[in-house]
């Protein structure tokens, strides 16, 4: 086991580099210049000094090796458009409140989901489960842009019970959190739903069954446990989409999430935080693929057996 | 002299949106008779978080909206009953020598900064030179170049205290231009000429005006918290020299990018000012009583410009068709919902000569030429076969391979190029391609000569029309245009460094002339800033609900609040 | 007794195909699915629905007598009426012929993208988890550093590399990585499968390896791929309508309902059938493909055979 974790980890570095590198060339191929979303002319000289403050004006690799050497020490550089903010600072302040939104929207969604499911399921072709799958449709079909316009409409505008956007109380989270659930609660019955049949179908079910255990026990001991798997990898993807993915809910609800900075960043070629985030978000990533593998190998007993082999 | 652009707008539906928010301008009418409120705040927005206070980084008009609240420079342009003038600011009074070159600020004595230090002419020296230095890489370098030695410390020849500016004593500020300049004060307004506290600058380093502690303030405000990327909190700075003229306590900001989220936080009351993106919008509100509607013009325009090296471009026929195959009206209603105001010349209406309007002095360029078009019986479809046929590209305009390239990608920039593609099938019959991209991408397609026709939006931060005019000179060629004329080069000096007002208005009339025969850039409109304010929002000098003019966002100083 | 010449006889050999055959006629298998979704009346009802979508879509431009793309300054706005029947845009164009030229480009990206990804990540995903240790290990790696790539970014520099913003162009650049998840998908339903008694007796039967993948893994796997492409298709059409949002969409003229959508979002309070038209539009073809999938999953699971 300690080294299977040990090696899961060595990858976990190989591949991190991997994506820095990538990125890194990506960024550079794109055309277009850090400086020019600022004034376009800009004195000569001025423009020498800025670029070198970025390493800018050195040979490709150089800048490569240089950036490289700064994500070993964990820094990642400072913001070309924001100036004195350095890329680890903010992806430290912002990554948070996209974390809170999207943590809460996820886990209320999943649960709402993973229930929502089990019934559909469990009722099949009964009117809960047409209820049900009527909801997961509405979430998968309407645009976020529209569900959050219309959110605002109704509750801040016309109802006046919550704040429209903005960000600090609670009350605040209200409508992104319904917003951004929405899509999970969709996005999970489905899925249970349908690995729930599935499950139902196989034989160690009937097993069960035959042995005379309760419906009950039978539901949440076999049934349920095993049609999380599917959703367990969703759910690894759902987790760095929360860090990530949400950039149309930030925007609209004026949360100041990393989603957000991101997309900004991209926009006005801000290489270094662009480059910063985007391994932040590989991390993230690999790091929920570590977990979501252990979990699989407590959830199903079968991949236990042939890790162990 | 290189005084440079001022602000670049990105055009269309966004800088609608985008120029300045909240509002505060000045002139004392009979400022309803109301009682003040005992609680005087106010909730606004902005629509991207400020990069960052230090003026001489700065580039973005998020931070400028900011600053102009929190700081004080020499001068406050302000409108005061109708008029758009200069009013004291750290400076009580100033003078100029007899050949323009030399100006003298006197600064007031009671000016403190918000931690209690004097406010003096050393300041004001420091702020400067630190701007025109190479090494601080100061985005905003061109208001400065006026000045003299401007051009050689900024290349690194001379050291920055070389710089025409001097302490004459504590309170006494003397800068030296290159050239006489009458616009010279108005363009002092700007953010770079505020003072700034050398020991601050260094003992935050880099950090610098990044966060609201790290800064310190001069001006009517301060800012008492910063969250980046969602709100920041303005509170009454009370050793301000001016700070029992300043009635709000607080000036609340939260950042909005969405449209249909500013007007969802107007109408649930959450922000007590708004400027609106849609005609539709415009109408809704117009018709409610609770809202003041304020209609301000400023300098900026929006136009489509030709790159003259291309292949196509070069030709002047084919320019002058696709210029003259525009109907302004018909594009302002159709590509900007009515909101901005069809414009037929180079310079806005907002520009004047010594009070005097340039568009007034100049007539209309581009219907004088469509009339005359007209009258030779030609349609601007026949011009532009001239053209090709003078290219040898045959005479079918449907075979012509054109791209006109957008900055912008959203929503807006599409409809706006399906409109495009349209009126030069109709006009023309050529099948025009539509190039979007990201302002960054465009800008390097423009700096690289990659482009056939692009449209943009620029915009200056004082009345001077050489802010307008400069930016197609030879040496300047802001908009990548790659036109060269040297008699307009001529003029554009000339009349920037003339000090006889008529003769002034006579050289950019002139010049304005020969850019527009030319066939180098085509005007499409004026932008409008359509502002709406709940009704308990007052301004102590201009009251909100009738048309204004500014350049700069006035601030917070002089509004107040009345029966909220 | 008659002596038989043993010129009759003849060596058959050793038929692969009929002795895996000898699990189950494939061909039946079909029918048989198809038998099952024939009863299955919401199935039904939505294939008919998508089979009236995809006609409309070809032949409803021409319905309404205006060109989608003209414009008319005289109709801005239009409210639906007896001449425009979905009403105008602000451009003044027939929202009517938009929808249905629309509907072609989201269509396409949307089903051609969902079923590239599925294809690919299939066969992807099943390599990796049929044979396991090294392969597996190499194999996933490389998913991980290209999923962990930023979509945005990949998609960026794809469209600015192709030069083009043609509707292959944005399947490409949105499937180039897009087939990622689908192949971790498939990968861990698999790993589940492979332990499965019927695998073992396969590979003891000495069937070939792709065989086993194709033959077994791969249906079996499938009721939980048909869901996911369902899923996927709506995905891909919004993944569209955000590219488009922001420049990287597909060309005008052309539009899709994404764009169409996203662009009366911004007026959706003062003219809803702007917003209404291309959201039922997209609504409607999920539900379709939904209820279709359901359909599908229950008519191809072999343990719901009677």
């Amino acid at each position: 086991m300690a080294k299977y974790v040990v090696k899961r980890i060595c990858y976990m570095l190989l591949t991190l580099f991997t994506v820095a590198s990538i990125t890194f060339f990506l960024m550079r191929s794109i055309p277009g210049d850090p400086l020019a979303s600022m004034a376009k002319t800009l004195p000569e000289q001025t423009k020498e000094n800025f670029y070198a403050k970025y390493g800018l004006d050195q040979p490709l690799y150089k800048q490569y090796f240089k950036y490289m050497e700064g994500l070993v020490h964990l820094d990642l550089g400072e913001s070309i458009l924001y100036a004195g903010r350095s890329v680890t600072s903010e992806i430290a302040r912002t990554s948070p409140v996209s974390g809170m939104v999207g943590g809460t929207a996820l886990i209320i969604g999943t649960f709402i989901g993973v229930c929502l499911g089990m019934v559909a399921a469990l009722k099949k072709n009964r009117w809960p489960d047409y209820v049900v799958m009527f909801i997961a449709i509405l979430g998968a079909t309407i645009p976020v842009f529209v569900l959050a316009s219309l959110m605002q409409y109704v509750f801040a505008v016309q109802l006046g019970w919550l704040p429209a956007s903005g960000w600090g109380k609670p009350v605040h989270m209200v409508l992104p959190v319904i917003v951004l659930g929405f899509g999970s609660v969709a996005t999970y019955a489905r899925y249970i739903k349908s690995s729930m049949l599935d499950t139902l179908g196989q034989d160690y079910v009937l097993t069960a069954r035959a042995k005379g255990l309760s419906e009950r026990a039978v539901i949440l001991k076999h049934v349920l446990r095993n049609s999380l798997l599917p959703a367990v990898t969703i759910f690894s993807s759902s987790i760095v989409g929360v860090f990530t993915g949400a950039f149309v809910t930030e925007k609209m609800f004026s949360i100041p999430g990393i989603g957000l900075y991101y997309v900004s960043s991209i926009n006005n070629n801000d290489y270094t935080m662009v480059m910063g985030t985007t391994v932040f978000y590989a991390a993230l990533f690999i790091i929920m693929q570590l977990v979501v593998d252990f979990v699989y190998m407590i959830l199903d007993p079968r991949i236990r057996i042939a890790s162990d082999r | 002299m290189k005084k440079r652009v001022l602000s670049i707008l990105m055009a269309g539906a966004l800088a609608l949106a985008l120029t300045a928010c909240g509002g505060g301008g000045s002139d004392s009418k009979n400022a309803e008779s109301g009682e003040k409120d005992s609680e005087q705040y106010i909730n606004t927005y902005l629509y991207a978080e400020p990069t960052t206070m230090d003026p001489s980084l700065r580039s973005d008009q998020y931070s400028s909206e900011i600053l102009i609240s929190t700081m004080e420079g020499l001068i406050r342009m302000e409108q005061r009953d109708g008029e758009y003038e200069a009013e004291p600011g750290d400076a009580e009074s100033w003078e100029t020598s007899e050949d323009g070159k030399v100006w003298t600020f006197h600064l007031g004595e009671d000016r403190k900064w918000s931690d209690g230090e004097p406010v003096t002419a050393d300041q004001y020296v420091y702020s400067l030179r630190r701007s025109a230095d190479p090494a601080t890489g100061c985005p905003n370098s061109y208001f400065v170049t006026p000045i003299l030695n401007y051009d050689a410390v900024s290349t690194g020849e001379m050291a920055p205290d070389q710089l025409g500016v001097k302490a004459v004593d504590e309170h006494t500020l003397e800068i030296t231009l290159t050239n006489p300049m009458p616009s010279f004060l108005e363009s002092t307004d700007a953010s770079v000429f505020y003072p700034q506290r050398e020991d601050i600058v260094k003992e935050y380093g880099d950090q610098y005006g990044a966060d609201a502690e790290k800064f310190v303030y001069n001006g009517p405000f301060t800012i008492s918290e910063w969250v980046h990327n969602s709100s920041m909190k303005l509170v009454k700075n009370e050793q301000y020299w001016d700070s029992d003229n300043v009635d709000l306590e607080t000036v609340n900001y939260q950042i909005m990018a969405d449209a249909s989220t500013i007007a969802n936080a107007y109408d649930s009351g959450q922000i007590d000012t708004i400027d609106i993106s849609s005609e539709e919008e415009l109408q809704k509100y117009e018709a409610d009583d609770s809202n003041k509607y304020t209609k301000i013009s400023g300098g900026s325009i929006v136009f489509q410009f030709y790159n003259t090296t291309d292949k196509t471009f070069s030709n002047q026929n084919i320019r002058k068709a696709f210029t003259l195959a525009i109907d302004q009206e018909d594009m302002n209603e159709m590509g900007f919902g009515n909101l901005r105001e069809p414009l037929y010349g180079w310079i806005a209406p907002a520009f004047s000569v010594d009070g005097k309007s340039m568009r007034d002095a100049a007539g209309d360029p581009l219907k004088d030429r469509k009339a005359e078009l007209e009258k030779e019986g030609k349609t601007p479809k026949d011009v532009l076969i001239e053209g090709m046929e003078e290219l040898g590209l045959g005479s079918d305009p449907s075979k012509l391979d054109v791209t006109y390239s957008l900055a912008g990608t959203d929503d807006w920039y599409r409809t706006f190029g399906e409109y495009l593609q349209q009126v030069y099938k109709d006009e023309l019959g050529v099948n025009l391609k539509i190039d979007f991209t990201e302002w960054g991408i465009f800008s390097d397609n423009l700096a690289n000569g990659n482009y056939q026709i692009g449209f943009m939006s620029w915009g200056a931060y004082f009345n001077d029309p050489y802010d307008m005019l400069s930016i197609n000179m030879t040496d300047f060629n802001q908009i990548s245009t790659n036109w060269s004329n040297p008699e307009y080069d001529r003029l554009c000096v000339a009349g920037a460094t003339e000090m006889d007002a008529d003769k002034r208005m006579d050289d950019y009339v002139q010049a304005e002339k020969i850019l527009m025969e030319n066939d180098v850039i085509c005007p499409l409109a004026t932008s409008v800033e359509h502002k709406f304010t709940k009704s308990y929002v007052h301004d102590k000098y201009e009251e909100y609900g009738e048309e204004r003019l500014y350049f700069i966002h006035p601030g917070w100083k002089n509004v107040y609040t009345s029966g909220r | 007794m008659q002596n038989i010449p043993i010129e009759k006889f003849q060596i058959t050999g050793l038929n692969e195909n009929s002795m895996e055959a000898a699990s189950r006629p494939q061909v039946g298998y079909l029918r048989d699915a198809w038998m099952r979704l024939r009863k299955n009346k919401v199935a039904t009802a939505s294939l008919i629905l998508l089979f009236v979508i995809v006609l409309m879509v070809m032949i409803g431009p021409k319905l309404s007598g205006y060109a989608f793309e003209q414009i008319d300054k005289t109709a801005r706005n239009a409210a639906p009426c007896a001449k425009h029947w979905f009403g105008t845009d602000k451009l003044g164009r027939d929202i009517f012929a938009r929808v249905w030229i629309s509907g072609r480009v989201s269509l396409t990206i949307g089903v051609l993208g969902a079923l590239i990804c599925a294809v690919i990540g299939c066969i992807y995903g099943g390599i990796a988890a049929y044979f396991g240790g090294a392969v597996d290990t190499v194999m996933m790696r490389i998913v991980e550093i290209l999923i962990s790539v930023p979509y945005l970014i990949v998609v960026i520099v794809f469209s600015l590399v192709l030069q083009s913003k043609g509707i292959l162009t944005l399947i490409l650049a949105m499937t180039i990585t897009g087939w990622c998840t689908m192949a971790r998908f498939v990968r861990a339903q698999m790993l589940a499968i492979k332990n499965e008694e019927y695998i073992l007796a396969a590979q003891a039967l000495g069937v070939r390896p792709w065989k086993v993948i194709l033959r077994h893994m791969i249906p079996n796997t499938l009721s939980t791929v048909i869901v996911s492409i369902t899923f996927d298709i709506p995905g891909y059409i919004f993944s569209e309508a955000f590219l488009s949002y922001i420049g990287l969409g597909i060309q005008p003229p052309n539009t899709s309902w994404g764009v169409m959508a996203s662009s009366a979002q911004s007026v959706f309070t003062f003219y809803p059938y702007q917003l209404f038209f291309p959201a039922v539009m997209i609504a409607l073809t999920m539900l379709c493909f939904t209820l279709l999938g359901d359909g599908l999953r229950d008519a191809l699971d072999p343990k719901l055979r009677k």
